[in-house]
């Protein structure tokens, strides 16, 4: 019945839950909005992808899910579990969407539907997912929002969400998340637009439930900051390709990259002046050799 | 509710009020009176005196505008100039047929608009869909006087398919009363079904891609719910603000089929007033129709507080 041992039964002990290879998303623009990335999901892991807006992150996830706008030119390899996703119809994707990999979104306001209630809204994520009556889909609501602590459960469920602080919303969304029994869950600047306080809850109830559910979390922040707390690994990404790549200790103390150097550079640190604005450079260098891209080489993860 | 009740009334009297201004001006404006109406052209100074005594024409403007008002508000439409009789005996026998008529071209142009619009929207990427979309725009710019002649004369008249004029009333039997409506309703509700099919089609647009349905394609709804379910209740509310505007292109269109297919309707009656300057009648019509599309507004109004969760909050706080 719990999430945990559901999720438990189909799990790959030794392998990614989500395998992305060479991965290239075109709409036919001067350079992919996506342009040959790799990365690997791993279960109860958060890997943290940072870059700024552009870089192809959100795409990244989108296209996993199926979601790419129309018009995108897709190749390369996604594969959940032992499928391959590129390439697939929408039935295929859409089995997997929800029961196996889903996506929280900033600015819940807009990103909840505004008409409908919570309640109803956990509810149709249950209903799309699992073959439950009302009151097992009722009792998976509630330890949903208590996992996200959001202990007054009855007076969030009875509200749009539009009376919910952006706080209790983005907790909201994480329960939905959470009720479709997913094993992944991209989370795309799920922080965003919440004060820090807020901010610092909301991940630590990603990297909870990340731990106690088994999930493998791909964190999307333009805040490499935010990221490197709650992170197992980094990646991070600049015009549409993984420039960076490794545990989040090594990428941290010794970035290898100049463009991530320039992103913790720009994060203002207690105890160091900052004493000059910190300009993004343009990096107009070869990005197809990069050093430090390969630094976890796959199977160093036992 | 009651709130936006009252709130409302605030701007819809003072509309209808400027609306019987307007029409009262009608009169004041166009040329000619009961005298012209009567006599035809005679121009016997006492005479003409006598009739406007008669219809209170000899007071100042604003007395007469009070007192048609008075009038208009205790339901006393005044009297025809043509018939001497009261207007609400002109107008009375002919809201059966435009009643009828504008119900059902109303509920056609929902039902097909709605359906056809969902289509579109849903299937907006596809060759069909965008061609659904193209034919839309012949519809509304189909003119109804041209298109009604042509498809009456060629049910009608060439294939004796439907009868071309004339309304048989449902006391003479369904087949023939239906058969009698059944070219006026879809050909009033043409360039409706065509501006509805628009406005629905944008709005589901609007909602299917908006980030909430992302959200529902990312947990793994259905497209049959998220379609039918999600998306369509956040369209619904702007569809409904659009009926008043429906019911006004509907109303606008009843003067040429009520004409085309001789139709003892409002339309008719619209242009039988003007051919016999019976200028109450006129002003009582046009009237009548204002505030039906007011009144209409007004009820769009209250059902969309009633649907929208954001709304209702705004109403009560």
């Amino acid at each position: 019945m719990s999430r945990a041992s559901s999720s438990a039964a189909h799990r790959v002990p030794d392998g990614p839950v989500l395998s992305v290879r060479d991965l290239i998303v075109d709409f036919g623009a001067a350079e992919p909005a996506v342009n040959g990335v790799s990365l690997d999901l791993w279960q109860g892991r958060i890997l943290g992808v940072a870059g700024q807006s552009g870089s192809g992150k959100s795409m990244t996830a989108l296209t996993s899910l199926g979601l790419a706008p129309p018009g995108a030119h897709i190749t390369g390899s996604i594969r959940f579990r032992d499928q391959e996703l590129v390439g697939v119809g929408q039935r295929t994707l859409s089995r997997v969407r929800g029961s196996g990999m889903t996506m929280i979104f900033q600015e819940t306001n807009a990103a909840l539907n505004p008409v409908i209630q919570v309640r109803k809204q956990l509810t149709l994520a249950v209903r799309a997912n699992r073959d439950c009556n009302q009151d097992e889909a009722h009792e998976l609501v509630v330890d949903a929002l208590r996992d996200v602590r959001l202990d007054d459960t009855d007076r969030v469920l009875n509200s749009y969400p539009h009376e919910l602080s952006g706080g209790m919303a983005q907790r909201v969304m994480i329960a939905m998340a959470l009720v479709c029994g997913a094993d992944v869950i991209f989370a795309d600047e799920p922080t965003t637009a919440l004060d820090v306080t807020v901010q610092r809850e909301v991940m630590e109830i990603i990297r909870r439930v990340a731990d106690e559910h088994r999930l493998a979390v791909m964190l999307i922040s333009h805040d490499i900051g935010v990221l490197e707390e709650i992170s197992d690994e980094l990646a991070v990404m600049y015009r549409g390709r993984v420039v960076e790549r490794g545990s989040t200790d090594d990428v941290i103390r010794a970035p290898e990259h100049p463009y991530t150097r320039a992103l913790l550079d720009s994060i203002p640190r207690i105890g160091h002046e900052l004493t000059e604005f910190v300009e993004m450079p343009s990096f107009d260098m070869d990005l197809t050799s990069l050093p430090a891209a390969e630094r976890i080489a796959e199977g160093s993860h036992s | 509710m009651t709130r936006v009740l009252i709130g409302r009334l605030r701007v819809v009297v003072p509309t209808i009020l400027l609306i019987t201004i307007l029409t009262f001006a009608l009169r004041v404006i166009i040329p000619g009176g009961p005298a012209d109406a009567l006599l035809g052209g005679s121009d016997n100074p006492d005479t003409i005196k006598m009739i406007n005594e008669r219809y209170g024409l000899d007071q100042p403007i604003w007395q007469q505008y009070f007192s048609w008002l008075g009038g208009m508000l205790r339901g006393d439409l005044g009297t025809s100039y043509a018939t001497g009789l009261p207007v609400s005996d002109v107008i009375g026998p002919r809201l059966a047929s435009t009643v009828e008529i504008v119900g059902l071209g109303m509920l056609l142009a929902i039902l097909a608009g709605g359906a056809i619009g969902m289509y579109a929207a849903i299937h907006r990427s596809t060759r069909l869909g965008r061609l659904v979309f193209a034919a839309t725009g012949i519809g509304v710019s189909l003119p109804v006087f041209w298109f009604a002649t042509i498809v009456a004369g060629i049910l009608g008249v060439a294939l004796r398919i439907l009868p071309v004029n004339g309304y048989t009333p449902l006391a003479d039997g369904l087949v023939p009363h239906l058969s009698s409506i059944a070219m006026p309703v879809v050909l009033i509700a043409l360039p409706s079904t065509a501006l509805m099919t628009r406005h629905v089609r944008s709005t589901m647009v609007a909602a299917l891609e908006s980030p909430y349905v992302r959200t529902a394609w990312a947990m793994g709804i259905s497209s049959r719910r998220v379609y039918f379910d999600l998306a369509l209740k956040n369209a619904i509310g702007p569809v409904v603000s659009f009926m008043p505007f429906l019911a006004a292109t509907l109303v606008g269109e009843l003067v040429i089929i009520d004409v085309v297919f001789v139709l003892p309707g409002l339309g008719s009656a619209i242009v039988d007033a003007v051919h016999f300057r019976d200028y109450p009648s006129l002003q009582a019509i046009v009237l009548l129709m204002s505030v039906a599309v007011v009144l209409l507004s007004l009820i769009a109004d209250l059902v969309l507080t009633a649907l929208d969760p954001r709304r209702r909050k705004e109403a009560t706080t």
